[in-house]
């Protein structure tokens, strides 16, 4: 069955990221890419661009800000663009540009994921998550889309009660809460976010 | 005085904006005068943060792997077209050169006047000899009719039968430049083997983005993803090498080391060695339909292997060791031959110690 665009928001929240991340490439990178390199850009820019904007359209959909009347391919090739010329405007300032548009707001954060530091940041997350057991990785996970009820989560793992699962949420925080603690340049990090 | 769990739901309450307007101000006003409270609730917030950090890592290796599925195809789809293109140019050229020499010349035959027209007749077969081209595996044979250098004009009878070289095609092994240097990320090309005048390669840095993903134990399930090809003129191919020098995909691959062959579109070339590909433990959730007989099956034990089932409240469900060769497969009955719907944890440890584990969940 054909994903609609309207759909990906609840795809991401049920965790099938694959589908929802293959319909975007396949429907969104094209459009970028010829938009980019139309405008002095080249396709692994264009790459760069769409990774950052889907890591934004992901943070919205965790933290209930999506807004569901905006057209999903729209908003985001919108923010691709805007993206684009305030990199444009920023790096190549004596370019000869045809955009008029300057300063352009951005909704989506600025690319944090910088090259020397992302790997260390995401090995120290992989050994700090995986120190906390595969329960709790699967149940922290679930907390994350801020729309998703205990009671969701209770039945996708199967516990006994909503209190039985609103117990084990709270051990894995605080295990996870201790584990941070061990890592005093990340929990700086996080908390400056 | 409020406990434990108390605090901690209101924390999660706050951070997550579902408190009343009433709880959230009286809640803000604690948090003013409370520093032990601000710094629970900093570090529930920065714990948060590390979650949606870590599914963000996620996203984005994803992202990557999608690319780089989507680029292989287009990669190996353009090898292919390409390669059965040289093939074609290269039988015609061999076809077409008429010479013994190890490098091969082509040798311009100027038709001679209508007016004095001049035949050369061909080598006898005692002064003809096999030519060799140095640098490859072929070699063939062919007649060649010698034109010398004081004949000028020379023809040869439209009629007169030519030949067919005999191409005898071997193996053809990759050649391996120095090792150099794996860097983490961007690979910068510091020593190049070009089949083109020296100075052209010299100028050309060729980088590429490699990423490696481990694979699961007992599972050929490792992936090197290579994307970003910069420096030197584009297309790029990419040829991926196992320890035994063979061409190899790179996904489904087995915990070892390998290497990687750049090409770009002027032959300037860039061998990236020392690629490891671990194994790893993959946390992996199954599902099992045990109405429609699904089961849940682990490989082949490599090693002498123990499978524990574990139910929600940590008993043992299931338990069962499979010796080397046997299928390590588990049908969702339980030791005592119970089946019940549920969520489980499954560990499989072998007898080098290490360890799989994951989570099945049962229904029917």
């Amino acid at each position: 069955m054909a994903i609609l665009e309207g759909d990906i928001p609840e795809l991401i929240r049920k965790g099938r990221d694959k589908e929802a991340i293959e319909n975007l490439y396949k429907h969104l990178l094209p459009n970028v890419t010829k938009y980019i390199r139309s405008n002095n850009g080249s396709s692994e820019e264009a790459m760069d661009i769409f990774q950052d904007v889907i890591l934004a359209f992901y943070e919205k959909v965790m933290n209930k800000n999506w807004d569901p009347t905006h057209t999903v391919y729209g908003y985001l090739y919108k923010m691709c663009i805007w993206r684009w010329i305030n990199k444009v405007n920023r790096d190549k300032p004596n370019l000869k540009k045809d955009i008029s548009e300057m300063d352009l707001y951005i909704e989506a954060p600025d690319y944090w994921f910088s090259e020397t530091a992302s790997k260390e940041e995401e090995t120290i997350l992989y050994t700090m998550f995986s120190s906390i057991g595969d329960k709790c990785l699967e149940l922290l996970t679930y907390t994350i889309y801020k729309d998703l009820q205990m009671e969701d989560i209770q039945v996708r793992m199967n516990f006994a009660s909503n209190t039985a699962a609103r117990m084990q949420h709270q051990r894995c925080k605080e295990k996870l809460m201790n584990e941070i603690k061990k890592q005093p340049n990340l929990l700086a990090k996080l908390k400056g976010l | 005085m409020i406990n434990e769990q108390d605090q901690f739901l209101l924390i999660e309450g706050y951070l997550n904006g579902t408190l009343t307007e009433q709880e959230r101000m009286a809640f803000e006003k604690e948090l003013s005068e409370n520093p032990e409270l601000q710094e629970k609730t900093e570090l529930s917030r920065a714990s948060q943060m590390a979650i949606q950090r870590k599914k963000l890592y996620e996203i984005k290796n994803l992202i990557s792997e999608v690319h780089s599925e989507k680029t292989n195809g287009k990669y190996l789809k353009g090898l292919a077209l390409l390669g059965g293109l040289f093939a074609i140019c290269g039988l015609g050229i061999y076809l077409s050169i008429p010479t013994k020499e190890a490098t091969i010349k082509s040798v311009p035959i100027e038709v001679a006047s209508p007016t004095a027209p001049v035949y050369i007749a061909p080598i006898p077969e005692s002064q003809q000899s096999a030519s060799k081209v140095e640098g490859t595996k072929t070699e063939f044979k062919k007649s060649v009719f010698e034109i010398k250098a004081s004949d000028s004009k020379a023809t040869v009878p439209e009629n007169f039968p030519k030949e067919q070289p005999v191409i005898e095609e071997s193996k053809v092994s990759p050649t391996l430049t120095e090792p150099v240097k794996k860097q983490s990320r961007a690979i910068s090309n510091s020593s190049e083997v070009s089949k083109i005048p020296e100075n052209v390669c010299a100028n050309a840095i060729l980088q590429a983005h490699i990423l490696t993903e481990a694979g699961c134990i007992n599972q050929s399930t490792g992936r090197i993803l290579v994307s970003g090809f910069k420096g030197g003129k584009a297309p790029y191919t990419a040829k991926l090498f196992n320890s035994q020098k063979q061409v190899v995909l790179p996904e489904n691959l087995p915990a070892g080391t390998y290497s990687l062959l750049i090409t770009d579109q002027q032959e300037c070339q860039k061998m990236v060695e020392g690629i490891q590909v671990k194994q790893e433990n993959c946390q992996k959730d199954y599902e099992l339909n045990t109405t429609n007989g699904d089961v849940l099956d682990l490989g082949t034990a490599t090693q002498t292997a123990t499978l524990s089932v574990f139910d929600k409240g940590e008993f043992v469900y299931f338990y069962k060791q499979f010796h080397q060769g046997e299928y390590i497969q588990w049908n969702g009955i339980s030791s005592t031959g119970a089946s019940q719907n549920g969520y489980f944890v499954f560990l499989l440890e072998f007898q080098d110690g290490t360890v799989r584990n994951g989570s099945v969940t049962v229904f029917k």
